[in-house]
């Protein structure tokens, strides 16, 4: 289960960060890139937290 | 200004603190209370990913192509969500395997070929030297800007190359140790991460609402300004989307790639912990070091700045504003970023010279006396060489190019990398012959696409006659070759490349057979996490026996000498020792009598041990296993194809049973004889 959130959260990020996502905020782009890669990097850290809480409970 | 002297005393006692930092987190290490080994360190270490490309190239790119710098930095932030499936299991075979470089990675998966280890070390040093050069050029210019006088530069560069090449052998190549773990070294690299990243938020602070009220403002006035177009991506800017999703996948193979991140990511790695602390610590350092990039750049051309001059913009802003200690500090900054560089990637690449190339012509003057003098002394003018080899790329070619162009190339060729390791670590049909072949395929685009451009470009090659009908061909031009136009030259280069690669590792592999020990291999790292160990255990049953295996390490004539030391020490001869010795204690030996005697090398044994206490890697019958124990550093280590490796199946990791180990630990050597790497 662990291992497929890293997959989905990999796709997820090329998802956003790739043409046509970014096509629709062609009007604000530097804000809508910095937010989306800051969100995650949020998203990373707290399946990684998560992850670790799990491992270390079993 | 500032007068030449000042800036290099300033340098001198950069280095000098540098060399402070290194050696007490090295002597707090062999105290046993590590402050390397920690996530944050971990995470530290792996920003010397941002290099000078970073601190000057990025606003450069920023303000000559807008937002496509930030890919350089996406890339490897998307990288790292898989870094718990991908880097960890490249770290576990590391550790299980004792890999030290890239070579060797690639070479142990392969049947532990030196052939392809030697082709592997040959693109990379050919494909980093770029990257070297680009580093001392950085050096050189921003030195030239601060003390206003371009003639010197040359001569600080040679003096600055020196410097870091003595620091890299005093910090990675003081002794042999086949671990290739430098806490020193890791430490001070941390150091300057965190050195140049405030540095660059000091310089971007002072820009952004210094000069300017803030992000709105800047771009408030960017919009309306002739620049407006650096803000926008595809139709209307001059980056593409299809540059944009190249730089991404480039990047994204340059941060497990190139020699220097596998060194700081897998060599370096305490604990598979660490990796996913650093899965999100790592992104956020990248995100913080490019928040001000967008505000720098822009702000340098809305002050008057030339696009051609922005590489450095960060030194000249604050310098033609007014505030020299700002730009010291930004200079101080940039250097920190280029130092760490230069000092890892020539110490990870002088491993695999060392290792691929050398060693092989070295080994047949293993029974010399003094051979670990030779094979180190060797290391350390490897380290200087190619610190010097990026020297001499800067002064002759590294004047054509941007920052950023130079590090591309760079970025293209690790990339060549890709699919022998991707693939290898997850299909086991690759085979050796299908990896040189891809991998040969691979450079060969790069040669053609990228640097033989560069060259005619910096006039090293002359345009005319063959070559001049080259670049005119429809089918044979180098930046669109069989005729594929309307591509960027980094997405051109990139499709071929991979293309060709890929179709030539496949198709090889498909067609041509396994041996036996590439067979091994593959299951071995395709299946790490499943298998239980494969190869038979190894127990060496007398004194000879362990004589043989020292050698391979340290040379004849020291592990003569070890062993008979030992002996001498201990009250034996080799006639009691002969025959199934190991086995069962020496007759007249009480177990008490036994245990006093070997005391004194046990209790050396423990004190090394202390040194790697907080490893979190143990290999133990073969199986890496995380465990709060420590391993001793004398036990001997292999790597995928060194000569040791290859000329005994034996000295493998596998191959050395906790058992057998204990053995060895009892022929401790003083530290720095043990091992040849």
């Amino acid at each position: 289960m662990r291992r497929d959130i890293w997959f989905f959260l990999f796709f997820l990020g090329l998802m956003f960060f790739s043409w046509p996502l970014m096509g629709i905020f062609k009007g604000s782009l530097i804000p809508y890139l910095f937010i989306i890669w800051f969100v995650f990097i949020a998203l990373i850290c707290i399946t990684a937290i998560f992850s670790e809480r799990d491992e270390g409970e079993r | 200004m500032f007068p030449t002297w000042i800036l290099l005393l300033i340098i001198f006692f950069y280095l000098l603190l540098l060399f402070s930092v290194a050696y007490l987190a090295e002597r707090k290490e062999m105290q046993g209370k590590s402050i390397v080994a920690n996530p944050y360190i971990y995470s530290l270490s792996l920003a010397v990913y941002c290099t000078s490309w970073t601190f000057y190239g990025s606003v450069g790119k920023a303000a000559n192509a807008g937002l496509s710098f930030l890919t350089i930095y996406i890339g490897p932030t998307l990288m790292a969500a898989l870094w718990w499936i991908v880097l960890r299991k490249i770290v576990y075979l590391s550790k299980e395997n004792r890999i030290t470089t890239i070579s060797d990675f690639i070479a142990s998966r392969y049947g532990k070929s030196l052939t392809l280890s030697a082709l592997v070390t040959l693109v990379a040093v050919i494909g980093i030297t770029p990257y070297l050069g680009l580093q001392l050029k950085a050096i050189m210019t921003t030195f030239s800007i601060l003390s206003g006088r371009p003639e010197g530069s040359h001569f600080a560069g040679w003096f600055i190359s020196l410097m870091l090449g003595v620091f890299a052998v005093i910090f990675g190549a003081r002794r042999l140790d086949a671990s290739e773990r430098h806490g020193g070294l890791v430490f001070a690299i941390a150091f300057e991460s965190a050195i140049k990243l405030i540095a660059f938020l000091l310089v971007g602070l002072f820009v952004t609402y210094g000069l300017f009220d803030g992000f709105g403002d800047i771009l408030g006035k960017l919009h309306v300004s002739r620049y407006a177009s650096l803000t926008k991506l595809g139709e209307g800017s001059n980056v593409s989307f299809l540059e944009w999703t190249s730089l991404t996948f480039l990047s994204m193979m340059a941060i497990m790639f190139l020699p220097r991140q596998f060194h700081v990511a897998v060599v370096e790695n305490y604990s598979p912990g660490h990796i996913k602390k650093a899965m999100w610590l790592f992104p956020l350092y990248l995100f913080l070091i490019n928040i001000f990039v967008l505000p720098i750049a822009y702000g340098g051309l809305l002050l008057g700045g030339t696009q051609a001059n922005a590489d450095y913009f960060v030194l000249s802003i604050p310098l033609n504003q007014g505030y020299p200690i700002l730009a010291l500090i930004v200079f101080i900054g940039g250097f920190s970023a280029a130092t760490a560089m230069v000092i890892v990637e020539s110490l990870a690449l002088s491993t695999m010279v060392m290792n691929s190339l050398v060693m092989p012509a070295l080994w047949s003057m293993n029974a010399m006396k003094g051979f670990h003098g030779v094979i180190l002394n060797t290391k350390r003018l490897i380290i200087i060489g190619c610190v010097f080899l990026g020297y001499v790329f800067a002064v002759h070619i590294g004047d054509f190019y941007s920052l950023v162009d130079m590090g591309l190339k760079s970025f293209e060729a690790v990339t060549i990398f890709a699919p022998a390791i991707l693939l290898g670590l997850y299909w086991k049909g690759g085979n050796k012959k299908g990896a040189i072949a891809g991998i040969v395929a691979g450079f060969s685009v790069w040669i053609y696409t990228l640097l033989i451009p560069a060259l005619a470009r910096a006039g090293v090659i002359h345009k005319g006659g063959l070559l001049n009908a080259i670049f005119g061909s429809s089918l044979l031009n180098p930046t669109a070759l069989f005729g594929l136009e309307g591509l960027d030259r980094w997405s051109h280069s990139l499709f071929w490349g991979i293309f060709l690669n890929l179709f030539f590792f496949v198709a090889v592999s498909l067609f041509t057979k396994q041996s036996d020990a590439e067979t091994r291999q593959a299951i071995t790292f395709v299946d790490s996490y499943a298998l239980p160990h494969l190869s038979h255990p190894f127990r060496p049953k007398n004194v000879s026996e362990i004589e043989g295996i020292l050698e391979q390490y340290i040379g004849r004539a020291e592990a003569r000498e070890a062993v008979d030391g030992f002996l001498r020490k201990n009250g034996l001869t080799r006639e009691m020792t002969s025959g199934d010795w190991l086995g069962k204690r020496p007759r007249g030996y009480s177990r008490a009598r036994s245990a006093r005697r070997s005391a004194p090398l046990f209790s050396r044994t423990r004190q090394r041990s202390r040194m790697t206490r907080s490893s979190g890697y143990r290999i133990q019958s073969g199986r890496s296993r995380r465990v709060s124990g420590c391993r001793a550093r004398s036990s001997p280590r292999r790597t995928g194809s060194s000569p040791c490796s290859r000329n005994s199946a034996r000295t493998s990791s596998r191959a050395f049973p906790s058992g057998s180990r204990r053995w060895m630990k009892r022929f401790a050597l003083p530290t720095g004889t043990r091992q040849w790497k």
